[in-house]
């Protein structure tokens, strides 16, 4: 190893906590480093730190910044297996929603930052006769993300994602919940969506046609109607095309 | 309104409306080239809207030159589709390392300045600028720390880097103030030892000291106004090399844009008080008389 790849090698270590630093006066990075982790979690995660206050955010950061140091220096992206963390995080524990709202805020900036694409026109699905859904498929847009949890995170998340305070009233059914998150237009929209209504996005999602996907969707919830649905989900912008199944 | 930048701020994007409106003559922008190393969505929306009226700078802080390793090739590219995209008046990078061992470490991070690493800075420089096919800016680092071992003064170094390389210099007036306090060296004489032609854009910023050894230890935090040593180091910058497109850089405790635009504008003003030929290539020139600083403080936050 050069003299260079040595030297940071050192600092790198020490960095990182596994050795003290030959040189004190190099102390100053301990702080910038971590503290450059901790403020990106942070900002990936702002109504996880909106639930558990800075300080406990912060805290909570450190720690995970010592198990999954960011690996790439778009620190957008840093935390991604932030809310697999929080659910075998013990101080958590408490709090059983935690780990999925950090999912939803994680999905939030995938779409946020997901590659453009115009959304598919309701009226061509419109169009589209019963007959015809066993020969085309949707496609998803790059920005669409849909999510089932097991708790009432989706609307936990709601209540606590605006830059206004949340009233302190919220009333919970203590239920699964899903979400779909689109971003037609701009910014990135949250749709609380049925078991029914994410089945059929998973079944779209891996490459089923309509007419699968109906299938799937009514064994699921066989109240709803699969043209209604579809047609609704168009219109949140969720679609970028349709193709010959 | 694109003309030609004189000074410039860090574009935050709750500014996005002000900064677009602002009529200001020569204003321009910089960001973090990471923050828009994205697919699509709004913030590069906001960054093609923003670049529509003014010129812009893209800042990396992630190509770890320093590192004794060659830049990773995806993050090269991942830079590229960004300047390529809009076309910036300027790329720069800094003298410094951030990523070591698949690990990235959120600082720059200093290294000893010997012969050995200059060859390897000096390669990684030349595989950068071949692959974004166009010249670097390199900044001057903030230290905190006189390392061991080393072969030469900075100033050597980044006028070796730039015979070898032709890359540009980004002088961080702050860091060179910063840098000079810290390790108890002159600030004024370490950018009269740069090289003049090669400084292709100026950044001046705020600094705090260290919250447990106080004054004797500067922090370069972004996080405060631009310090009055710092603007007369400027001023005595800007007299011999001339003007050059200058940047008011601030990431933390981020003020209203009217005040950083009020800082920025102090900044344009002894800018525009330099004769209009920029100091000759051969000779340093004596410095012009200082002209009169507005008296009014910089505006805090």
């Amino acid at each position: 190893m050069s003299e260079l790849a040595a030297f940071e090698d050192a600092v790198a270590k020490a960095l990182r906590g596994e050795t003290r630093l030959a040189d004190p006066r190099l102390s100053v990075h301990l702080n910038t480093v971590a503290k450059a982790a901790i403020d990106a979690l942070a900002d990936n995660y702002p109504t996880v730190e909106r639930l558990v206050g800075a300080e406990w955010m912060r805290a909570c950061a450190w720690t995970y910044w010592r198990e999954a140091p960011p690996r790439d220096p778009i620190l957008l992206t840093y935390g991604e297996t932030f809310p697999d963390f929080l659910a075998a995080f013990p101080p958590a524990e408490e709090l059983p929603y935690l780990a999925a709202v950090a999912r939803l805020d994680l999905i939030w900036r995938e779409a946020h930052i997901a590659a453009d694409a115009a959304p598919l026109s309701p009226d061509l699905l419109a169009a589209l006769a019963p007959a015809g859904r066993s020969a085309h498929r949707l496609v998803l847009a790059p920005s669409t993300r849909h999510v089932w949890l097991d708790v009432p995170a989706v609307t936990i998340w709601r209540h606590n994602r605006g830059p206004e305070v949340p009233s302190a009233d919220l009333q919970l059914d203590w239920t699964p919940e899903g979400a779909l998150f689109t971003r037609p237009y701009g910014e990135v929209l949250t749709v609380p969506i049925g078991a029914g209504a994410f089945a059929f996005l998973d079944a779209v999602a891996a490459g089923a046609s309509l007419a699968e996907a109906d299938a799937v969707m009514r064994a699921r919830d066989p109240a709803l109607d699969p043209i209604t649905l579809t047609l609704d989900l168009a219109a949140t912008g969720a679609f970028s095309g349709l193709l010959a199944a | 309104m694109k003309r030609a930048p004189t000074a410039g701020l860090s574009f935050k994007p709750q500014h996005f409306d002000a900064a677009l409106a602002d009529p200001a003559a020569g204003l321009w922008f910089e960001v973090h080239a990471e923050n828009y190393m994205v697919a699509g969505g709004p913030r590069l929306a906001m960054l093609e809207a923003l670049r529509h009226e003014r010129p812009l700078s893209l800042h990396g802080v992630g190509l770890s030159l320093a590192a004794d390793a060659d830049p990773d090739p995806a993050h090269l590219a991942r830079l590229k589709v960004l300047a390529d995209r809009f076309a910036p008046f300027a790329v720069s990078e800094h003298l410094a390392w951030s990523a070591w061992g698949g690990v990235y470490h959120g600082d720059l991070l200093p290294f000893p300045r010997t012969a050995a690493a200059l060859e390897r800075i000096v390669r990684n420089v030349d595989i950068a600028q071949t692959t974004l096919g166009r010249r670097l800016l390199i900044e001057n680092p903030s230290l905190y720390a006189d390392l061991d071992g080393q072969d030469m003064d900075e100033a050597a170094f980044l006028g070796a880097l730039v015979r070898r390389t032709g890359c540009g210099l980004l002088v961080d007036v702050n860091n060179a103030f910063i840098s000079a306090h810290n390790l108890g060296r002159d600030a004024g004489a370490y950018l009269d030892a740069l090289p003049a032609d090669a400084i292709g854009e100026v950044h001046l910023a705020g600094h705090a000291p260290d919250p447990e050894l106080g004054e004797a230890l500067l922090i370069d935090t972004h996080g405060a106004p631009v310090a009055e040593p710092v603007w007369s180091l400027y001023r005595r910058l800007i007299a011999r090399i001339g003007p050059r497109p200058t940047l008011i850089e601030r990431d933390q405790e981020v003020p209203p844009f009217a005040t950083l635009m009020a800082e920025r504008q102090r900044a344009a003003d002894m800018l525009a008080r330099l004769p209009d030929a920029p100091a000759t290539r051969s000779a340093p020139q004596p410095a012009p008389e200082p002209a009169p600083e507005p008296t009014q403080e910089p505006a805090h936050v």
